[in-house]
């Protein structure tokens, strides 16, 4: 099976299968643009993942590299959060920053599955929580003056419980 | 002065990885421009904060005082009658202009403060850097770095895919955290499938004018599926939605609790690239005055759903009323793929009739609890609808000879519902031996379902591509039997119900569990009250030692017949850490429910865990229509 070595920004080296590797669509990009080439020491360099999350985003690319393509949710009425499998469940309990840093290196990545997988989990955080308990655990600041924050509660009535 | 600025700061907003979101927030501004317009005709005082933002700053020290505010609010509200409409589209101006990100035009309407003279206060917002604001807009990381707000480096296209895993109401409460999350909560891609139904989504339009607005601000081109309710079935509504949403495609119209039907007289136009229509009928109201305006827009639909009022009658009804002509309806729909008539007292065979008749399309037909069927028609169905692959009838008057007189051997028949249908052995052991495709079946509550039925089907062969079996409360049947069929078939299947049936315990299932490495959903066990206790630890270790692919179970022994240890917590870990595709595992309320649920609590999957009473499992997943079929 072809390696392909992959760079993260602090410089380290991963060796990974090309397959898996090419769940990531930016990754698969590069090399059929670069041309796949077995005898060379192709690197492909990451400059926006560190070593440490780009180690997480391998594992998680090892686990998932048979799973089915994702199906086009053209037609999607409703998302779940809650088809999470245990396997993913474990694999995100980490810290928020983790978290986050997970979410842009599958964004940048392009890995649809781990990008979807991990914006549940923040949506999961989210449900259930007032907003000044969403400020507080994402730790926002509320740029509303009173008066702008009135407006958009009268803008958003439609949206309470009567 | 106002649309100047904003249509330089326009092409800075164009950012390769954003170009979506600035696509909307462009035709967002090219909206509210033209609505922020009228406004400033309408009231003077705006021109005075319009100018720069130098001005804006002049002015703010006056402004600040929340108590010079009120007066002004008065005044403007006693002016604009139609203060609905008016707040709507200020609020949408506002919001439009504060994506662009240059404080300079964030202004306010109708007398209300800009917001821009705090933003110049605050440490981090220094003069300097509100030229680079918009550059850096709609990408913030730079500009938070300060505060190591982690959320804020997510960019918004990501911010926006969050939001999409929240309910409506949800989003909405979003759009007051803070002004970031304003913008993407009212970004057009989170509203393509809304439903105004209050029971549904919890959002409840206050008048016409506020729905007309959002149809042609929130909604507009992005607007694929849209649920009504009565009050807001009109013809004004629907020429909005036709004009404004020329990607509708989906449509569900809740007539469920009309009292009277609205006047249509007026209407002359629909939404004409609908595909899928769900009408939700009245017992009482006649439909006819609405129907006849729209069959001529609704010949391209492909999914229909009648939803009936089977749910919500107590007793038998006297008074049968035919709501809605399905004659005239059949010839309006030619291309129909996937009729469900869910529920509904006055279909009977002449309706399945009619339509096989002019649907030649068809590949999936529903009549659940449609309890007038008999099935007198079904031979003539089979032999018109070649290709015809899913026949749903559960709870219907089926009588065995019409359906023995179907010519199962030439239909492309795969997967059949028959519940509660009450058909003889002989039936079914005809039925079964003559299909030769059937991959789902569900036949539970039938007392004709018997050992010789499972027998005979083994004995032909044609059980061979089946992965989904229902037998739920089949009493006829006894485990010897169910593991003699699970022997030869259990490794195919992919679904299981051996459900309420109270001589079907821990015991059966332990012995074919190893066999099930394919199952994806297992229902087992009974409310029943049992003379046994099940060993439900051991049963969640054969579970998970032998089904991997397992994502939804749901056990339903009541919580007195389940023995369980103190060990119960290590079976339930290993459950949750072998099942690794778990999705849903459905338990009585009890002690035991309880366990399950803070096990899988201390990993954060409290979603999967659910009691009976707000979660059902059903083999209905493995429908290969099941997407289309799912209404309500």
């Amino acid at each position: 099976m072809p390696n392909i070595k992959l760079q993260s920004s602090d410089n380290e080296i991963f060796d990974v299968d090309v397959e898996i590797a090419k769940c990531s669509v930016t990754i698969k990009t590069m090399l059929e643009d670069l041309g796949m080439d077995d005898d060379e020491e192709e690197v492909v360099p990451l400059p926006n993942v560190n070593s440490a999350i780009l180690k997480k985003v391998i594992q998680w690319a090892t686990f998932h590299k048979d799973d089915p393509p994702l199906p086009e949710d053209d037609e999607n009425k409703e998302k779940r959060t809650d088809d999470i499998s245990s396997w993913d469940a474990d694999f995100l309990k980490v810290d928020q920053g983790t978290l986050f840093e997970l979410i842009l290196a599958a964004n940048y990545l392009d890995i649809k599955g781990l990008l979807d997988v991990t914006c549940k989990t923040v949506a999961n955080m989210i449900k259930g929580k007032t907003p000044e308990e969403i400020r507080k655990t994402f730790n926002i600041k509320n740029d509303f003056t009173a008066a702008e924050e009135e407006q958009v509660r009268k803008e958003n009535e439609w949206c309470e419980e009567k | 002065m106002l649309e100047r600025s904003r249509m330089s700061d326009s092409p800075e907003m164009d950012t390769p990885a954003e170009e979506e979101i600035s696509d909307i927030n462009e035709s967002v501004l090219r909206q509210s421009t033209e609505i922020l317009a009228t406004t400033t005709r309408q009231s003077p005082q705006i021109d005075d904060l319009t100018e720069t933002q130098e001005d804006n700053i002049r002015q703010s020290p006056e402004m600040n005082e929340p108590k010079s505010e009120s007066p002004e609010i008065k005044q403007t509200t006693q002016e604009s009658p139609e203060i609905n409409i008016m707040s709507m589209f200020e609020s949408l101006a506002v919001n439009a202009l504060t994506t662009i990100g240059n404080p300079g035009t964030n202004v306010e309407v109708k007398g209300e403060h800009p917001s821009m003279p705090k933003k110049i206060k605050r440490s981090e917002f220094t003069p300097s850097e509100c030229s680079d604001f918009s550059d850096e807009f709609p990408i913030p990381p730079q500009r938070s770095k300060k505060k190591d707000r982690t959320i804020e480096k997510l960019p918004d296209k990501v911010l926006l895919n969050i939001f999409s895993y929240l309910s409506h109401r949800a989003i909405c409460r979003m759009a007051t955290v803070c002004k970031r999350w304003r913008m993407v909560a009212y970004d057009t891609k989170l509203w393509t499938h809304v439903s105004l139904r209050p029971e549904i989504s919890g959002l409840h339009v206050g008048s016409l004018e506020s729905l007309l607005a959002l149809i042609s601000i929130r909604f507009g081109p992005s607007l694929r599926y849209i649920e009504l309710p009565i009050e807001l079935i009109t013809h004004t509504v629907l020429h909005e939605l036709a004009s404004k949403c020329p990607n509708l495609t989906h449509m569900l119209l809740d007539f469920s609790t009309a009292m009277q039907l609205h006047d249509f007289s007026e209407m002359q136009a629909f939404p004409t690239k609908l595909r899928y229509l769900c009408i939700c009928l009245s017992e009482v109201i006649f439909m006819e005055g609405f129907m006849r305006k729209i069959y001529n827009f609704i010949n391209g639909l492909e999914i229909l759903h009648l939803i009936g009022t089977y749910e919500k009658v107590e007793e038998e009804e006297e008074e049968i009323y035919e709501v809605i002509n399905v004659h005239k309806l059949k010839s309006a729909t030619p291309n129909l793929r996937v009729i469900n008539l869910y529920g509904i007292n006055f279909v009977d065979d002449s309706h399945i009739d009619a339509f096989s008749s002019n649907c030649i399309q068809l590949e999936c037909l529903a009549v659940n609890y449609c309890n007038k069927v008999t099935g007198s028609t079904m031979k003539t169905l089979f032999q018109r609808s070649r290709r015809l692959t899913c026949l749903l009838m559960n709870g219907c008057s089926l009588q065995s000879e019409y359906v023995m007189q179907v010519e199962w051997e030439k239909s492309s028949i795969q997967e059949l519902d028959v519940t509660a249908t009450d058909l003889s052995s002989e039936c079914l052991i005809d039925m079964l031996t003559r299909i030769p495709n059937l991959r789902f079946l569900s036949a539970g509550q039938i007392n004709g379902f018997n050992d010789s039925v499972l027998k005979a089907w083994i004995e032909a062969g044609t059980a061979r591509n089946l992965v989904a079996l229902d037998v739920d409360a089949s009493d006829n049947l006894t485990d010897e039997a169910l593991h003699r069929f699970l022997s030869r078939h259990g490794s195919q299947l992919w679904g299981l119900v051996m459900s309420g049936m109270p001589h079907i315990t821990d015991q059966l299932w332990q012995s074919v569990l190893q066999l099930l490495t394919n199952a994806k959903i297992l229902i087992m066990g009974t409310q029943e009250r049992l003379g046994v206790n099940i060993h439900v630890d051991q049963l969640m270790d054969g579970i998970a030692n032998s089904c991997p692919n397992l994502e939804r179970l749901e056990l339903r022994w009541d919580p007195e017949n389940l023995r369980f240890s103190d060990k119960s917590q290590k079976a339930i870990d290993i459950l949750r850490v072998k099942c690794l595709k778990l999705k849903c595992l459905v338990l009585s309320d009890g002690r035991y429910y309880e366990i399950v649920k803070a096990n899988f609590e201390r990993a954060d999957r409290t979603t999967v865990v659910r009691t009976s009473t707000n979660c059902r499992v059903s083999n209905y997943y493995l429908l290969s229509n099941y997407k289309d079929l799912i209404f309500n």
